[in-house]
């Protein structure tokens, strides 16, 4: 949980936040939780995702507001290459550059389609598909097939 | 007015979804179709399974003990005090026992006793009978207000409760 919001936050104290966040709605909705359905790691990962995100967005929206905005931007969202499981890097590793670029910008600055587009200077229909389609060969990549999954 | 998405259009949106990148109209109504759904449930489960993959092999940054007994003890604090648990606070608070339930009425009826007795004793004042039944009948309506007021109460409770629930849940239900 801290690693992942350290990812997208780059700030130690904002991650600690988060922990503290993800715990707290994990104490509230632990019942929600199907273990049929999802590993408990990645449950917890991914409300510690989208707790980060919620974070990383509110800073975004304050840093446009401020005369720093457009330097903060950049700094807070800028795509870098990651470490993995041996598995998902060479999944990761596998994908074209601008499907990777595409989906780094999705998953650790929570960017839309629209903000994907605006950034990369690609019209908005060339993101989701490039989204789509490296989400579709990372999860083939990993052994979800279709006719598992009914 | 704007068309329906159609299922195949909505199954490529599911990526995205999963990604939490979604917004407005579409996020509405992926929403919508994935509640009746199994297929797309189910295939978004294995997108969020993918990236809670992606999110557990990050390599890992330390989290300093200092940091970790902070959080320790500001959760203990927060689920210490129960108020600021929606969800919790109010699912533990009592329910209303039997004894909870009719110590009003027992009270209104001991008045009402003790009212009858000492007026049949003294007669303290004229036309006593029409005093005791207008009591009576205040005391009446007291209960009915008071049982009003608790369905209301009942109801605002149940509104903070799914409230509280909707303020947990991402856009789409985690699960």
């Amino acid at each position: 949980m801290h690693t992942i919001a350290l990812w997208i936050l780059k700030d130690a104290d904002d991650a600690e936040d988060v922990v503290e966040e993800t715990f707290w709605q994990v104490w509230r909705t632990a019942g929600q939780f199907d273990r049929a359905r999802a590993s408990a790691a990645a449950w917890l990962s991914m409300i510690a995702r989208s707790r980060a995100l919620d974070r990383l967005r509110a800073r975004r929206r304050y840093l446009e507001r401020t005369a720093e905005a457009a330097q903060g931007l950049t700094i807070a969202v800028e795509p870098e290459p990651v470490e993995t499981t041996p598995r998902l890097a060479q999944a990761l590793d596998s994908l074209p550059p601008e499907q990777r670029e595409a989906l780094h910008l999705a998953f650790f600055a929570g960017l839309s389609h629209a903000e994907i587009a605006a950034r990369t200077a690609q019209p908005l229909g060339t993101i989701k598909t490039r989204i789509r389609l490296a989400m579709e060969k990372l999860r083939l990549s990993l052994g979800f097939r279709r006719d598992q999954l009914v | 007015m704007k068309d329906s998405l159609t299922h195949d259009q909505l199954e490529q949106l599911l990526p995205a979804a999963a990604l939490e990148i979604l917004e407005g109209d579409e996020l509405h109504d992926l929403t919508v179709h994935v509640r009746d759904c199994a297929d797309c449930e189910r295939l978004l489960e294995s997108y969020r399974e993918v990236l809670g993959g992606w999110a557990t092999g990050l390599p890992v940054r330390a989290f300093e003990p200092a940091r970790s007994a902070r959080v320790r003890a500001r959760l203990l604090a927060r689920i210490g005090s129960g108020a600021s648990a929606p969800e919790v606070g109010l699912r533990s608070r009592r329910s209303p026992g039997w004894v909870d339930r009719w110590a009003g009425w027992a009270v209104a009826a001991a008045m009402a006793g003790v009212l009858l007795v000492h007026h049949s004793v003294h007669r303290p004042v004229a036309y006593g009978w029409l005093v005791a039944g207008a009591l009576a009948l205040v005391l009446l309506a007291l209960g009915v207000y008071v049982r009003i007021q608790r369905a209301r109460v009942r109801a605002l409770e149940e509104r903070l409760r799914s409230l509280a629930d909707r303020e947990d849940r991402t856009e789409l239900p985690l699960h």
